[in-house]
């Protein structure tokens, strides 16, 4: 099964969740779709009006939505590392692990780790079930920092993977004149490894860069991969939404048609609309300010029809 | 038992050899695996570091590399005892 995964990002409060609802409505009457809330204020089970949670449940025939629990899954990401790490550090007082580990868990990024960490997960765990999985991003700068991580991992991973290889060539070199060699600390023995196949390091790095490739992949292949911006017809969602393009097109990240939501037909709004497509360059899907809130299946049904999601969006290879 | 003196004094003789062709060898792979430690935690004093989450999945398996680091910092204030160590004959 091919999937297609979208991204809905924009401004807070602009109707993403409503807009990402409307997509994964339309694509799911001939796909198996995951809708997936990633903003850490959800409210994606109150635009289908029907309660959501962190594991997939189903809305309707072929749609299926949850909620991330970001804060859970920080505290996952963080408590499964630091297993591992007490593990071997335990006896290593001087380095005040503990320590360390608090001050990672309220470091300014780690949200977008494990932002990305939860978009991997269910990246790879859904491509066995689902065909499309639309993810309702939180706003504009935390997910594009997210969307920008697996670039920069890759940079680092490749730099690391670089200079690890010295070390373990310089390890080589030494065992060859010397023999084995083992280090003990405190009693407790180490083997250096001196062979990429046998360093923990090397293969640790090496399945992480493999891990966040594959995303990246996904992320800038036009035919399984798309972003669709939101944006309000006023000057400073333009603004965003620009800014927003530029990231966009410097991580290759392929864009869809953007949407104009609450629109309510003024000249101002005209005139940001003809901005919008004159700069942006892309379909522009109109939606006008309703008098009520689309909340529920039929309204987001009829707000779906303003998408026309079949005329942007990748066609299934099935 | 003549013989056996002479033979370990032959063994030791290019034990102390072997050991003696490495040290620089081995002195620029502690620098190797002080930097390593380094960048993984750099971000504690102020060096580029790689994202948290690389340094968070490498840092149960750089424990010798910690360790390196961490006697590197003790020694920083004889670092060039420790250069100079390595001319002597």
């Amino acid at each position: 099964m091919d999937l297609r995964v979208i991204f809905v990002v924009g401004k807070g409060g602009v109707g993403k969740t409503t807009c990402a609802a409307a997509v994964a409505f339309s694509v799911s009457k001939d796909s198996n779709t995951l809708i997936v809330s990633l903003d850490p204020a959800h409210n994606l089970g109150d635009v289908f009006g029907t309660p959501l949670s962190g594991k997939a449940r189903e809305i309707k025939e072929n749609l299926w939505g949850l909620e991330v629990d970001m804060e859970a899954a920080i505290k996952d990401y963080l408590e499964k590392s630091s297993r591992k790490l007490k593990d071997m550090y335990g006896y290593l007082k001087a380095i005040n692990i503990e320590g360390y580990l608090d001050t990672i868990r309220l470091s300014p990024g780690i949200e977008e780790y494990a932002t990305l960490e939860a978009i991997e997960q269910i990246i790879s765990e859904g491509q066995k079930k689902y065909e499309v999985i639309v993810f309702d991003t939180p706003p504009t700068g935390l997910t594009l920092r997210v969307l920008a991580l697996p670039k920069v991992s890759l940079i680092w991973g490749e730099r690391l993977v670089r200079l690890r290889k010295e070390i373990l060539s310089k390890r080589l070199a030494i065992e060859k004149i010397q023999g084995e060699k083992k280090f003990v600390l405190e009693g407790r023995e180490f083997k250096l490894s001196t062979r990429e196949e046998k360093d923990e390091v090397m293969q640790e790095l090496l399945s992480y860069m493999k891990e966040v490739g594959r995303v990246e992949e996904l992320q800038t292949d036009a035919k399984r991969c798309m972003v669709m911006p939101v944006m309000n017809p006023d000057r400073l969602s333009l603004f965003e939404t620009r800014r927003a393009f530029d990231t966009l097109e410097k991580l290759a990240m392929p864009i869809g048609a953007v949407v104009v939501n609450k629109f309510s037909g003024k000249e101002d709004e005209i005139e940001i609309i003809t901005k919008a497509e004159l700069e942006l360059r892309k379909p522009i899907r109109k939606i006008p300010l309703l008098e009520r809130e689309p909340v529920g299946m039929n309204a987001i049904e009829k707000f779906s029809s303003y998408l026309r999601v079949e005329e942007w969006l990748p066609q299934s290879r099935k | 038992m003549k013989l056996q003196s002479v033979w370990r004094f032959v063994k030791d003789f290019e034990g102390g050899l072997r050991s003696r062709s490495t040290e620089y060898v081995e002195f620029e792979l502690r620098e190797m695996e002080n930097i390593f430690s380094l960048l993984l935690v750099g971000s504690f004093i102020g060096i580029p570091s790689p994202p948290s989450n690389i340094s968070i999945k490498l840092m149960p398996y750089v424990v010798r590399e910690m360790y390196v680091m961490g006697r590197r910092a003790g020694d920083m204030d004889d670092i060039s005892g420790e250069i100079f160590g390595l001319f002597a004959p």
